[in-house]
Protein backbone atom coordinates (compact mmCIF):
# COMPACT_ATOMS: atom_id res chain seq x y z
CA UNK A 1 0.00 0.00 0.00
CA UNK A 2 1.61 3.37 -0.95
CA UNK A 3 2.23 6.20 1.45
CA UNK A 4 -0.58 8.65 2.03
CA UNK A 5 -0.05 11.99 0.32
CA UNK A 6 0.35 15.33 1.98
CA UNK A 7 2.05 16.62 5.12
CA UNK A 8 1.36 14.56 8.24
CA UNK A 9 -1.37 12.46 6.60
CA UNK A 10 -1.91 10.63 9.88
CA UNK A 11 -4.23 13.55 10.67
CA UNK A 12 -6.59 12.20 8.04
CA UNK A 13 -6.76 8.64 9.33
CA UNK A 14 -9.94 7.50 11.05
CA UNK A 15 -8.09 6.17 14.04
CA UNK A 16 -6.48 9.55 14.67
CA UNK A 17 -9.71 11.47 14.17
CA UNK A 18 -11.68 9.26 16.51
CA UNK A 19 -9.01 9.67 19.17
CA UNK A 20 -10.03 13.30 19.61
CA UNK A 21 -11.21 13.94 23.15
CA UNK A 22 -12.61 17.46 22.88
CA UNK A 23 -16.39 17.28 22.53
CA UNK A 24 -17.91 20.72 22.86
CA UNK A 25 -20.91 21.61 24.97
CA UNK A 26 -24.21 21.68 23.11
CA UNK A 27 -24.49 25.45 23.31
CA UNK A 28 -21.26 26.15 21.41
CA UNK A 29 -21.82 26.93 17.75
CA UNK A 30 -18.69 28.61 16.36
CA UNK A 31 -14.98 28.40 17.14
CA UNK A 32 -12.77 31.08 15.61
CA UNK A 33 -8.98 30.82 15.91
CA UNK A 34 -6.82 33.89 15.30
CA UNK A 35 -3.11 33.15 14.98
CA UNK A 36 0.10 34.20 13.24
CA UNK A 37 2.27 32.13 10.98
CA UNK A 38 5.73 33.37 11.95
CA UNK A 39 5.59 34.97 15.37
CA UNK A 40 7.09 32.91 18.24
CA UNK A 41 4.24 33.82 20.59
CA UNK A 42 1.84 32.03 18.23
CA UNK A 43 3.77 28.79 17.86
CA UNK A 44 1.70 26.81 20.35
CA UNK A 45 -1.52 27.93 18.68
CA UNK A 46 -0.13 27.00 15.27
CA UNK A 47 0.63 23.49 16.48
CA UNK A 48 -2.78 23.25 18.10
CA UNK A 49 -4.40 24.21 14.81
CA UNK A 50 -2.21 21.80 12.84
CA UNK A 51 -2.73 18.75 15.05
CA UNK A 52 -5.99 19.21 16.95
CA UNK A 53 -8.41 20.96 14.61
CA UNK A 54 -9.02 17.84 12.44
CA UNK A 55 -9.90 15.86 15.54
CA UNK A 56 -12.10 18.60 16.95
CA UNK A 57 -14.03 19.00 13.72
CA UNK A 58 -14.52 15.25 13.43
CA UNK A 59 -15.91 15.00 16.94
CA UNK A 60 -18.02 18.16 16.56
CA UNK A 61 -19.38 18.12 13.02
CA UNK A 62 -22.04 20.74 13.81
CA UNK A 63 -19.62 23.38 15.12
CA UNK A 64 -18.24 25.84 12.59
CA UNK A 65 -14.47 26.25 12.90
CA UNK A 66 -12.94 29.33 11.31
CA UNK A 67 -9.23 30.16 11.10
CA UNK A 68 -7.86 33.70 10.74
CA UNK A 69 -4.19 34.03 9.89
CA UNK A 70 -2.01 37.12 10.47
CA UNK A 71 -4.86 39.45 11.23
CA UNK A 72 -4.24 40.18 14.90
CA UNK A 73 -0.85 40.70 16.57
CA UNK A 74 -1.40 38.01 19.22
CA UNK A 75 -3.17 34.64 19.03
CA UNK A 76 -6.50 33.86 20.67
CA UNK A 77 -9.46 31.53 20.29
CA UNK A 78 -13.02 32.81 20.50
CA UNK A 79 -16.13 30.72 21.05
CA UNK A 80 -19.63 31.83 20.16
CA UNK A 81 -22.30 30.01 22.18
CA UNK A 82 -26.04 30.26 22.75
CA UNK A 83 -27.28 31.57 26.07
CA UNK A 84 -29.65 29.39 28.16
CA UNK A 85 -32.66 31.27 26.80
CA UNK A 86 -31.75 30.05 23.28
CA UNK A 87 -32.53 33.48 21.88
CA UNK A 88 -29.25 35.32 22.08
CA UNK A 89 -25.63 34.34 21.89
CA UNK A 90 -22.49 35.29 23.76
CA UNK A 91 -18.79 35.23 23.03
CA UNK A 92 -15.90 34.00 25.15
CA UNK A 93 -12.22 34.46 24.32
CA UNK A 94 -9.23 32.45 25.39
CA UNK A 95 -5.91 34.30 25.15
CA UNK A 96 -3.26 31.96 23.71
CA UNK A 97 -0.26 34.30 23.91
CA UNK A 98 2.89 32.18 24.42
CA UNK A 99 0.85 29.08 25.35
CA UNK A 100 1.90 25.55 24.46
CA UNK A 101 -0.25 23.26 22.36
CA UNK A 102 -1.04 20.86 25.23
CA UNK A 103 -1.92 23.74 27.54
CA UNK A 104 -4.38 25.13 25.03
CA UNK A 105 -5.93 21.70 24.47
CA UNK A 106 -6.39 21.06 28.18
CA UNK A 107 -7.90 24.46 28.83
CA UNK A 108 -10.28 24.30 25.89
CA UNK A 109 -11.43 20.85 26.96
CA UNK A 110 -11.94 21.91 30.56
CA UNK A 111 -13.83 25.12 29.88
CA UNK A 112 -15.64 24.53 26.61
CA UNK A 113 -15.77 20.74 26.34
CA UNK A 114 -18.06 18.23 28.01
CA UNK A 115 -16.69 16.69 31.15
CA UNK A 116 -16.12 12.94 31.57
CA UNK A 117 -19.13 12.74 33.88
CA UNK A 118 -21.41 14.32 31.30
CA UNK A 119 -20.12 12.06 28.54
CA UNK A 120 -20.67 8.99 30.69
CA UNK A 121 -24.16 10.11 31.61
CA UNK A 122 -25.02 10.65 27.95
CA UNK A 123 -23.66 7.28 26.90
CA UNK A 124 -25.69 5.58 29.64
CA UNK A 125 -28.82 7.38 28.47
CA UNK A 126 -28.14 6.24 24.93
CA UNK A 127 -27.63 2.68 26.10
CA UNK A 128 -30.86 2.77 28.09
CA UNK A 129 -32.75 3.86 25.03
CA UNK A 130 -31.22 1.16 22.86
CA UNK A 131 -30.73 -1.57 25.42
CA UNK A 132 -29.50 -4.64 23.56
CA UNK A 133 -31.04 -6.84 26.25
CA UNK A 134 -34.55 -5.74 25.23
CA UNK A 135 -36.71 -8.05 23.19
CA UNK A 136 -39.96 -7.41 21.43
CA UNK A 137 -41.38 -5.71 18.40
CA UNK A 138 -38.60 -3.32 17.37
CA UNK A 139 -35.68 -5.11 18.90
CA UNK A 140 -33.08 -7.56 17.68
CA UNK A 141 -34.95 -10.47 19.26
CA UNK A 142 -38.68 -10.86 19.02
CA UNK A 143 -39.16 -13.23 21.94
CA UNK A 144 -37.17 -14.22 25.02
CA UNK A 145 -37.19 -17.77 23.73
CA UNK A 146 -34.66 -16.68 21.07
CA UNK A 147 -32.04 -15.90 23.72
CA UNK A 148 -29.58 -18.70 24.41
CA UNK A 149 -29.89 -20.20 27.92
CA UNK A 150 -33.53 -19.16 28.16
CA UNK A 151 -36.52 -21.46 28.08
CA UNK A 152 -37.23 -22.48 24.49
CA UNK A 153 -40.34 -21.49 22.61
CA UNK A 154 -43.26 -23.13 24.36
CA UNK A 155 -45.03 -23.39 21.01
CA UNK A 156 -42.59 -26.16 20.08
CA UNK A 157 -41.07 -27.50 23.24
CA UNK A 158 -43.71 -27.90 25.91
CA UNK A 159 -42.77 -27.25 29.49
CA UNK A 160 -43.04 -30.12 31.96
CA UNK A 161 -46.64 -30.66 33.02
CA UNK A 162 -46.12 -29.47 36.57
CA UNK A 163 -45.18 -26.02 35.17
CA UNK A 164 -48.18 -25.72 32.85
CA UNK A 165 -51.40 -24.07 33.99
CA UNK A 166 -53.54 -26.50 32.01
CA UNK A 167 -52.42 -29.37 34.19
CA UNK A 168 -52.16 -27.37 37.40
CA UNK A 169 -55.71 -26.06 37.34
CA UNK A 170 -57.71 -28.21 34.96
CA UNK A 171 -56.08 -31.64 34.92
CA UNK A 172 -54.95 -32.09 38.47
CA UNK A 173 -55.55 -35.85 38.54
CA UNK A 174 -53.48 -36.45 35.46
CA UNK A 175 -50.75 -34.30 36.94
CA UNK A 176 -50.85 -36.30 40.13
CA UNK A 177 -50.50 -39.51 38.13
CA UNK A 178 -47.54 -38.11 36.22
CA UNK A 179 -45.97 -36.86 39.44
CA UNK A 180 -46.28 -40.30 40.97
CA UNK A 181 -44.25 -41.76 38.14
CA UNK A 182 -41.74 -38.98 37.57
CA UNK A 183 -40.85 -36.40 40.25
CA UNK A 184 -40.76 -32.71 39.31
CA UNK A 185 -36.98 -32.35 39.32
CA UNK A 186 -36.51 -35.26 36.99
CA UNK A 187 -39.17 -33.96 34.67
CA UNK A 188 -37.33 -30.63 34.62
CA UNK A 189 -34.01 -32.29 33.84
CA UNK A 190 -35.62 -34.28 31.12
CA UNK A 191 -37.08 -31.03 29.75
CA UNK A 192 -33.61 -29.54 29.31
CA UNK A 193 -32.26 -32.65 27.74
CA UNK A 194 -34.84 -33.17 25.06
CA UNK A 195 -34.64 -31.08 21.90
CA UNK A 196 -38.39 -30.69 21.36
CA UNK B 1 -45.04 -31.39 0.88
CA UNK B 2 -46.99 -28.17 0.69
CA UNK B 3 -47.39 -26.19 3.77
CA UNK B 4 -45.03 -28.23 5.86
CA UNK B 5 -43.46 -26.04 8.42
CA UNK B 6 -39.76 -26.49 8.32
CA UNK B 7 -38.78 -27.39 11.80
CA UNK B 8 -35.10 -27.87 11.35
CA UNK B 9 -33.80 -28.05 14.85
CA UNK B 10 -36.31 -30.69 15.91
CA UNK B 11 -34.24 -33.24 14.06
CA UNK B 12 -30.93 -32.12 15.39
CA UNK B 13 -30.13 -33.87 18.62
CA UNK B 14 -28.22 -31.08 20.25
CA UNK B 15 -27.66 -30.76 23.97
CA UNK B 16 -27.63 -26.98 23.67
CA UNK B 17 -30.83 -25.03 24.03
CA UNK B 18 -30.91 -24.14 20.33
CA UNK B 19 -32.91 -21.39 18.77
CA UNK B 20 -35.76 -22.81 16.73
CA UNK B 21 -35.98 -21.35 13.30
CA UNK B 22 -39.33 -22.25 11.76
CA UNK B 23 -41.98 -20.89 9.49
CA UNK B 24 -45.57 -21.19 10.69
CA UNK B 25 -48.04 -21.99 7.95
CA UNK B 26 -51.81 -21.70 8.46
CA UNK B 27 -53.20 -25.01 7.18
CA UNK B 28 -51.88 -28.32 5.91
CA UNK B 29 -54.77 -28.87 3.45
CA UNK B 30 -55.74 -26.49 0.65
CA UNK B 31 -58.89 -24.45 1.16
CA UNK B 32 -60.62 -26.07 -1.80
CA UNK B 33 -60.59 -29.52 -0.16
CA UNK B 34 -63.63 -30.13 2.13
CA UNK B 35 -63.43 -30.93 5.82
CA UNK B 36 -62.86 -34.64 6.53
CA UNK B 37 -65.83 -36.85 7.38
CA UNK B 38 -64.57 -37.48 10.86
CA UNK B 39 -64.25 -33.83 11.66
CA UNK B 40 -67.38 -32.62 9.84
CA UNK B 41 -69.92 -32.63 12.69
CA UNK B 42 -67.46 -32.80 15.52
CA UNK B 43 -68.46 -30.69 18.47
CA UNK B 44 -65.98 -30.34 21.20
CA UNK B 45 -66.95 -30.81 24.78
CA UNK B 46 -66.54 -27.60 26.68
CA UNK B 47 -63.83 -27.67 29.29
CA UNK B 48 -65.25 -28.42 32.72
CA UNK B 49 -65.52 -25.26 34.71
CA UNK B 50 -66.46 -24.97 38.33
CA UNK B 51 -68.75 -21.90 38.33
CA UNK B 52 -67.87 -20.81 41.86
CA UNK B 53 -64.21 -21.25 41.24
CA UNK B 54 -64.57 -19.48 37.95
CA UNK B 55 -66.24 -16.49 39.58
CA UNK B 56 -63.60 -16.29 42.27
CA UNK B 57 -60.79 -16.61 39.78
CA UNK B 58 -62.38 -13.95 37.61
CA UNK B 59 -62.59 -11.59 40.57
CA UNK B 60 -59.02 -12.27 41.65
CA UNK B 61 -57.74 -11.96 38.10
CA UNK B 62 -59.50 -8.63 37.69
CA UNK B 63 -58.08 -7.36 40.97
CA UNK B 64 -54.63 -8.55 40.04
CA UNK B 65 -54.80 -6.98 36.55
CA UNK B 66 -56.06 -3.71 37.98
CA UNK B 67 -53.24 -3.57 40.51
CA UNK B 68 -50.65 -4.53 37.95
CA UNK B 69 -51.96 -1.98 35.48
CA UNK B 70 -52.00 0.78 38.06
CA UNK B 71 -48.47 -0.04 39.17
CA UNK B 72 -47.21 -0.08 35.61
CA UNK B 73 -48.83 3.28 34.90
CA UNK B 74 -47.44 4.68 38.12
CA UNK B 75 -43.93 3.58 37.27
CA UNK B 76 -44.14 4.90 33.74
CA UNK B 77 -45.38 8.26 34.96
CA UNK B 78 -42.72 8.40 37.66
CA UNK B 79 -40.01 7.54 35.19
CA UNK B 80 -41.21 10.20 32.79
CA UNK B 81 -41.38 12.80 35.55
CA UNK B 82 -37.98 11.85 36.89
CA UNK B 83 -36.51 11.91 33.42
CA UNK B 84 -37.76 15.46 32.81
CA UNK B 85 -36.79 16.75 36.25
CA UNK B 86 -33.46 14.98 36.05
CA UNK B 87 -32.87 16.42 32.62
CA UNK B 88 -33.80 19.87 33.85
CA UNK B 89 -31.62 19.52 36.92
CA UNK B 90 -28.76 18.32 34.76
CA UNK B 91 -29.22 21.25 32.38
CA UNK B 92 -29.24 23.74 35.24
CA UNK B 93 -26.14 22.21 36.76
CA UNK B 94 -24.39 22.23 33.39
CA UNK B 95 -25.23 25.88 32.81
CA UNK B 96 -23.90 26.73 36.25
CA UNK B 97 -20.75 24.73 35.69
CA UNK B 98 -20.18 26.45 32.36
CA UNK B 99 -20.51 29.86 33.98
CA UNK B 100 -17.96 28.89 36.60
CA UNK B 101 -15.58 27.68 33.94
CA UNK B 102 -16.03 30.92 31.99
CA UNK B 103 -15.08 32.95 35.06
CA UNK B 104 -11.97 30.76 35.48
CA UNK B 105 -11.19 31.36 31.83
CA UNK B 106 -11.49 35.08 32.41
CA UNK B 107 -9.06 34.87 35.35
CA UNK B 108 -6.59 32.96 33.17
CA UNK B 109 -6.94 35.60 30.48
CA UNK B 110 -6.15 38.34 33.00
CA UNK B 111 -2.91 36.57 33.98
CA UNK B 112 -1.91 36.18 30.35
CA UNK B 113 -2.81 39.80 29.69
CA UNK B 114 -0.23 41.02 32.21
CA UNK B 115 2.79 39.40 30.70
CA UNK B 116 1.50 39.87 27.20
CA UNK B 117 1.23 43.64 27.75
CA UNK B 118 4.71 43.67 29.36
CA UNK B 119 6.18 41.93 26.36
CA UNK B 120 4.35 44.20 23.97
CA UNK B 121 5.61 47.30 25.82
CA UNK B 122 9.17 46.05 25.68
CA UNK B 123 8.86 45.25 22.01
CA UNK B 124 7.42 48.72 21.40
CA UNK B 125 10.25 50.38 23.34
CA UNK B 126 12.87 48.44 21.42
CA UNK B 127 11.21 49.34 18.19
CA UNK B 128 11.05 53.01 19.19
CA UNK B 129 14.71 52.97 20.25
CA UNK B 130 15.67 51.47 16.98
CA UNK B 131 13.67 54.10 15.19
CA UNK B 132 15.34 56.86 17.22
CA UNK B 133 18.76 55.51 16.37
CA UNK B 134 17.89 55.39 12.74
CA UNK B 135 16.55 58.90 12.92
CA UNK B 136 19.76 60.12 14.55
CA UNK B 137 21.80 58.39 11.90
CA UNK B 138 19.73 59.97 9.20
CA UNK B 139 20.13 63.41 10.74
CA UNK B 140 23.88 62.88 11.03
CA UNK B 141 24.03 61.93 7.39
CA UNK B 142 22.04 65.00 6.44
CA UNK B 143 24.31 67.23 8.50
CA UNK B 144 27.38 65.76 6.86
CA UNK B 145 25.75 66.23 3.50
CA UNK B 146 25.04 69.84 4.32
CA UNK B 147 28.63 70.36 5.47
CA UNK B 148 29.87 68.84 2.29
CA UNK B 149 27.62 71.12 0.33
CA UNK B 150 28.81 74.12 2.32
CA UNK B 151 32.41 73.12 1.67
CA UNK B 152 31.72 72.92 -2.02
CA UNK B 153 30.02 76.31 -1.92
CA UNK B 154 32.94 77.79 -0.01
CA UNK B 155 35.42 76.42 -2.47
CA UNK B 156 33.42 77.73 -5.33
CA UNK B 157 33.17 81.11 -3.68
CA UNK B 158 36.90 81.14 -3.12
CA UNK B 159 37.61 80.13 -6.61
CA UNK B 160 35.07 82.69 -7.70
CA UNK B 161 37.33 85.38 -6.39
CA UNK B 162 39.90 84.32 -8.92
CA UNK B 163 37.44 84.68 -11.76
CA UNK B 164 38.47 86.99 -14.49
CA UNK B 165 36.40 90.13 -14.86
CA UNK B 166 36.57 92.57 -17.70
CA UNK B 167 38.23 94.91 -15.21
CA UNK B 168 41.23 92.74 -14.46
CA UNK B 169 41.32 91.02 -17.79
CA UNK B 170 44.48 92.73 -19.01
CA UNK B 171 46.26 92.11 -15.71
CA UNK B 172 45.27 88.45 -15.72
CA UNK B 173 46.43 87.97 -19.26
CA UNK B 174 49.79 89.57 -18.43
CA UNK B 175 50.02 87.36 -15.32
CA UNK B 176 49.23 84.21 -17.20
CA UNK B 177 51.79 85.00 -19.83
CA UNK B 178 54.39 85.74 -17.20
CA UNK B 179 53.60 82.59 -15.19
CA UNK B 180 55.86 79.69 -15.80
CA UNK B 181 54.87 76.22 -14.85
CA UNK B 182 57.34 73.45 -14.36
CA UNK B 183 55.94 69.94 -14.78
CA UNK B 184 59.36 68.39 -14.53
CA UNK B 185 58.87 66.56 -11.27
CA UNK B 186 58.49 62.96 -10.19
CA UNK B 187 55.52 61.67 -8.17
CA UNK B 188 55.15 58.62 -6.05
CA UNK B 189 52.06 56.59 -5.27
CA UNK B 190 51.20 58.80 -2.34
CA UNK B 191 51.25 61.94 -4.36
CA UNK B 192 54.55 63.29 -3.03
CA UNK B 193 56.51 65.21 -5.61
CA UNK B 194 60.23 64.90 -6.08
CA UNK B 195 62.49 67.20 -7.90
CA UNK B 196 66.16 66.50 -8.24
CA UNK B 197 65.80 63.63 -5.79
CA UNK B 198 64.38 65.89 -3.14
CA UNK B 199 60.88 66.04 -1.83
CA UNK B 200 59.32 69.25 -3.00
CA UNK B 201 56.18 69.42 -0.95
CA UNK B 202 55.77 66.45 1.37
CA UNK B 203 52.38 67.53 2.85
CA UNK B 204 51.09 69.28 -0.16
CA UNK B 205 47.70 68.10 -1.18
CA UNK B 206 47.33 70.60 -3.96
CA UNK B 207 46.82 69.30 -7.39
CA UNK B 208 48.10 72.39 -9.08
CA UNK B 209 51.49 72.17 -10.81
CA UNK B 210 54.60 73.67 -9.36
CA UNK B 211 54.57 77.30 -10.06
CA UNK B 212 57.92 78.88 -10.71
CA UNK B 213 58.60 82.28 -9.37
CA UNK B 214 57.42 85.06 -11.57
CA UNK B 215 60.38 86.64 -13.27
CA UNK B 216 60.88 90.31 -13.04
CA UNK B 217 59.34 92.31 -15.80
CA UNK B 218 62.79 93.25 -17.28
CA UNK B 219 63.92 89.62 -17.66
CA UNK B 220 63.16 87.71 -20.78
CA UNK B 221 60.51 84.99 -20.51
CA UNK B 222 61.65 81.35 -20.45
CA UNK B 223 61.44 79.59 -23.72
CA UNK B 224 59.83 76.23 -23.55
Amino acid sequence: MPFMKGPAPVRRTLKYLEAGNIIFRDSIRIMAVNYNIKKPCSEGTRKFVYWQIPQIQHQNPHVQIVLFKNITPTPFISFYFMKPDHQSYDRAIYDCYNKEKDEIEQHVRKVFGKSDVTLQRESLARMEKANPANFGNRCDRNCICEVPTQVSCTGFKLLPQFMRGKYKWLKKEELAEVRAKVPDEKAFEEYWQRPY
Amino acid sequence: MNGVSSILSHFSRLNLKTVINHQIVRWRKPRTIPISKKKMFYVRKPTPVDPKEYKLLQLWTNHYSAEFRSLRKLFIEERRRLATTEAEAVKVSEVKEFEEQLSLNQAENEKTKKYRENDMEKALLERNLGLEEKQMQLEQMRREELLGIEEIVRREKESGQKFVDPKNLEAEIARALDQRVDYNFAIDAKGNRYKGGELVSPDAKEQSPVVLQQPASNEAPLQQ
